[in-house]
């Protein structure tokens, strides 16, 4: 481990006369190396493995078109330390703000609403019933039809003559309560997206 | 093909495209500096100088306080650039700037023109001014331009800075032998800004130009 700085300065020294060898071979250990270091940092920051490859090779990129800026009277290892944390600096900055103009439509709620549980597999399906039934008249009328039933939106909103708006309105509160009611532990959670015709009427029975 | 599998392409890309040597980052900035001086050199001579004045000044030994004050501005404004060049974090030396600093203060206050801050005309300050401003410019472009060909500044509008002061300092060196207005208080100000000024300069382009 310690003798990297000396083999890596002198690849990088007979890359600059032009021995192409010895630049492949440092560029693959430079990646060999900062590959697990990476993918920590990026896991850190809720990014994943793809993208940490995606900043190895900036690195790669960076360390071939800004090669001149090293000194060989210099040290190599700060020299490419720098660069590495410069690149993931950007890349970590540009991935973030990607990641934030996701819409996070929260397909995972749909899944876990149903869910029973861990101690009580099979009571899962009779409590949602149970639960349902307990809801206030027009909730669980909307909720049986929409889940249920498998009726769309705009026909429960035409059938009880009110928006589609108010119909999906009373959903997300039904919904809050069964949660509460299946889960009393959870804390309910806040609606990231808006609920789409699709998803009300995929809803399946568990 | 797995993701490894295009890192290693990438390599084999970036090998084959190895290429000449070019020069590195001092060897560049030499030349870059150098060509910025000798252009400003014979941009005042031309259009600036007044010979007989010029004479003068060289027998009776003022000019060479604003040479020296110059000088050392820009020996001192070398090593920082340099430092900012780099990407590894050896913050830049602005220590060696303060030789300089003493001497145009010390030229200021021990001013033996008494000239005073307006100098010579009315046109003083303006013509001064824009003048080192301009002569300012080919050189920056002339540095600028090498550093992003050969550097990797971290801090790209600091490096751009850098550039102006180390080009501004020759500049002023080489509008030293025309300029009619030599009092260390005229320099220690006026040359003071338009150095300022082009430092702005670079830092702007420095922005633009110098990121990566």
């Amino acid at each position: 481990m310690d003798t990297r700085e000396q083999d890596w300065a002198s690849a990088m020294v007979a890359a600059r006369d032009g021995d192409e060898a010895a630049y492949g071979r440092l560029l693959s250990a430079v990646a060999t190396s900062l590959r697990p270091a990476m993918r920590t940092r990026m896991r850190h920051c809720r990014l994943s493995d793809s993208e940490a490859e995606d900043v190895v090779q900036e690195v790669l990129i960076a360390i071939h078109t800004k090669r001149r800026s090293w000194d060989p009277d210099r040290a190599f290892l700060p020299w490419l330390n720098a660069i590495a944390r410069h690149k993931l600096i950007d890349a970590v900055r540009r991935l973030s703000r990607d990641a934030r103009r996701r819409v996070v439509l929260a397909d995972g709620e749909w899944d876990d609403l149903f869910e029973a549980p861990q101690s009580a597999p099979d009571a899962g399906a009779i409590d949602v019933k149970r639960h349902v039934h307990a809801l206030s008249g027009r909730q669980r009328e909307i909720v049986g039809a929409l889940v249920f039933e498998g009726v769309s939106v705009r026909e429960i909103a035409a059938r009880l003559r009110t928006t589609e708006g108010v119909v999906r309105m009373t959903f997300h509160r039904a919904l809050a309560s069964l949660r509460n009611a299946l889960d009393p532990g959870t804390e309910p959670r806040p609606r990231t997206g808006r609920m789409s015709k699709r998803d009300a009427s995929t809803g399946q029975p568990s | 093909m797995t993701e490894a599998d295009d890192t290693n392409r990438l390599i084999g890309a970036l090998a084959s495209d190895l290429g000449r040597p070019g020069l590195g980052i001092r060897p560049m900035l030499a030349v870059a500096a150098a060509t910025g001086l000798g252009l400003a050199l014979l941009a005042s001579s031309a259009f600036l100088a007044d010979r007989t004045r010029l004479a003068d000044a060289l027998h009776h030994g003022w000019l060479y306080q604003k040479l020296i004050c110059m000088a050392a501005l820009a020996a001192g404004a070398w090593p920082i650039l340099d430092d900012l060049a780099r990407p590894e974090r050896s913050g830049p030396r602005y220590a060696t700037l303060l030789p300089a600093l003493l001497l145009l203060l010390a030229g200021a206050i021990w001013d033996p023109q008494g000239v005073g801050l307006s100098g010579q005309s009315v046109n003083s300050v303006p013509s001064c001014l824009a003048d080192i401003v301009l002569l300012t410019l080919p050189g920056l472009a002339l540095i600028l331009i090498g550093l992003r060909r050969t550097a990797a500044p971290t801090r790209p509008a600091l490096a751009g800075a850098a550039a102006g002061l180390l080009a501004g300092a020759l500049a002023a060196l080489a509008y030293a032998f025309a300029c009619r207005n030599d009092g260390g208080l005229f320099i220690l100000v006026w040359y003071g800004a338009a150095i300022a000024i082009v430092s702005g300069f670079g830092a702007a382009a420095g922005r633009l130009a110098l990121a990566w």
